[in-house]
């Protein structure tokens, strides 16, 4: 038996499972990844290996515009980034 | 049904007087802890402007030379339950209110004593006279308290036949429905249950909703709330007094242990289980101490003893303790949990009731989320599952 920290009930916020975690990206002059960088350690790019957008609800303020990169890196890493076109930030996610 | 109102007013500050003469036309304030604050749990009726919820300071503006005295809960609620006994002596349906008030039920009863009278004399006499007990009779709970708050100490008065006659000029503030639904009444000029009666209840049900309809009924005497008896409850308790007061740990487990060792060897207790034990010592210049022990399962002396002391290694006693007392409660003769066929619902529910007890031990704050899929063919990622917070 626990004692009643005399709070109200609550569900707590609903979370997302895979939200897409901000990351340093350096680009060529053709706006292609060449370095990432994750928890403050950089991985060379070595080959990307797909390459795909998505455009939806434009009708909003603000429309989601991403490009993703399935890449490899120099620490044998398979990753997916992308681009979020509207702000030019970069970001890491599971696929 | 008819049903009296017991009544004892002031209770704590009486059962303080009962065990101590010497506070007798003296000043007193009992004082209750109340968060950080200390603030005035009773009052004798020497102390002047002083008022139940005020806190200290305030009080002791008020009235200088007064006597402190620490409230002590487990005694007053002791001294309730004897008294309580022995109105159920007299009455098989007996409901505590709360301290110091108690609703008892008389039906059939009147034949047995020979006439109403006699009855509600033998139920004054079922508490000491020093506590100024007073009684309400009538047909249901309402109008027998507030009978019982006109009569005079150690006297009765019975609700007349005409219960909105009798009503009519009592404040509403003594409705049990919330205070800010009474300052709307008094805004509206209403001030007494009469004005309240004259009203139609569709107007009063309008402005003020299912406690407006609660306040309607009762000021018209109409009183639908039930007399719930008390499940009477077996305990054993054992008790000892320390040869000097005990504030090592090693000393204090060995007087537990001897306790508990007596209070499973009677021979009440042979194939019993306890469900709670409670252990509870007096220390000077300090509120009561009480540790109470809830096992999910019942437990048996060995059991017991292992809890007991595996928990009182990280808890810190207050001060040297001047005796000990240990009340086994929730007596039953069956011990574990019987197994079910689908092994798995059980699991789950055991789990369940994990995760909540957890959930409550840290705060409420969600430990446990369960992914759902809300949109799986989203090409946005984050959009395909979700995680929702467990609740058992």
């Amino acid at each position: 038996m626990v004692s009643n920290p005399r709070e109200k009930n609550h569900i707590g916020p609903i979370r997302l499972l895979n939200s897409p975690i901000p990351v340093h990206v350096k680009v060529n002059k053709y706006q292609r990844p060449m370095e990432v960088t994750i928890n403050r350690k950089i991985s060379r790019i070595l080959e990307i290996n797909e390459v795909w957008e998505i455009n939806m609800e434009w009708w909003r303020p603000i429309p989601t515009k991403r490009r993703y990169f399935r890449v490899t890196t120099s620490s044998n890493n398979n990753l997916i980034i992308f681009l979020d076109m509207q702000n030019n930030d970069w970001y890491i996610q599971k696929s | 049904m008819p049903l009296a109102c017991m009544l004892i007013t002031h209770f704590p500050m009486k059962a303080e007087l009962s065990r101590n003469s010497t506070l007798d036309n003296k000043p007193v304030i009992i004082v209750e802890q109340s968060g950080r604050r200390q603030i005035v749990m009773d009052y004798s009726v020497h102390t002047s402007g002083v008022s139940i919820g005020m806190p200290i300071q305030e009080a002791l503006s008020m009235c200088k030379d007064v006597i402190l005295l620490e409230s002590n809960e487990s005694y007053y609620e002791e001294t309730f339950e004897s008294l309580l006994q022995n109105m159920e002596s007299r009455s098989p349906i007996v409901e505590k209110y709360s301290l110091g008030h108690a609703y008892i039920g008389l039906d059939g009863l009147e034949p047995m004593y020979g006439g109403e009278a006699r009855l509600i004399t033998n139920l004054m006499h079922s508490v000491p006279s020093y506590f100024n007990p007073r009684i309400g009779v009538s047909e249901s709970k309402f109008p027998a308290y507030l009978a019982a708050l006109t009569s005079v100490a150690n006297g009765s008065t019975k609700v007349p036949e005409n219960i909105i006659e009798f009503l009519k000029g009592f404040s509403i503030k003594l409705l049990p429905i919330s205070w800010k639904t009474k300052s709307r009444f008094i805004e509206l000029g209403i001030s007494t249950l009469g004005h309240i009666a004259e009203q139609p209840i569709g107007a009063i049900q309008a402005q003020f909703g299912r406690e407006g309809t609660q306040a309607w009924e009762l000021s018209n005497g109409i009183d639908k709330r039930f007399l719930f008896p008390r499940k009477p409850q077996e305990m054993i308790s054992e008790d000892l007094i320390f040869p000097y007061p005990q504030n090592i740990l090693s000393g204090i487990l060995i007087a537990i242990d001897s306790l508990i060792t007596k209070a499973f060897s009677h021979a009440y207790m042979k194939n019993k289980y306890a469900r709670k034990i409670q252990i509870e010592s007096n220390i000077i210049n300090h509120p009561t101490w009480i540790k109470q022990f809830n096992y999910k399962q019942p437990v048996n002396k060995d059991g017991a003893l292992k809890i007991i002391k595996n928990s009182l290694q990280n808890t810190n006693i207050p001060g040297p303790l001047e005796d000990m007392k240990v009340t086994l409660i929730g007596i039953t003769g069956e011990s574990g949990i019987q197994t079910n066929m689908l092994s798995n619902v059980r699991e789950q529910e055991r789990l369940k009731e994990i995760i909540y007890q957890a959930q409550v031990r840290w705060g409420n704050n969600p430990l446990l989320y369960i992914a759902k899929d809300v949109e799986p063919w989203s090409p946005i990622p984050e959009r395909k599952t979700i995680l929702v917070p467990f609740v058992s």
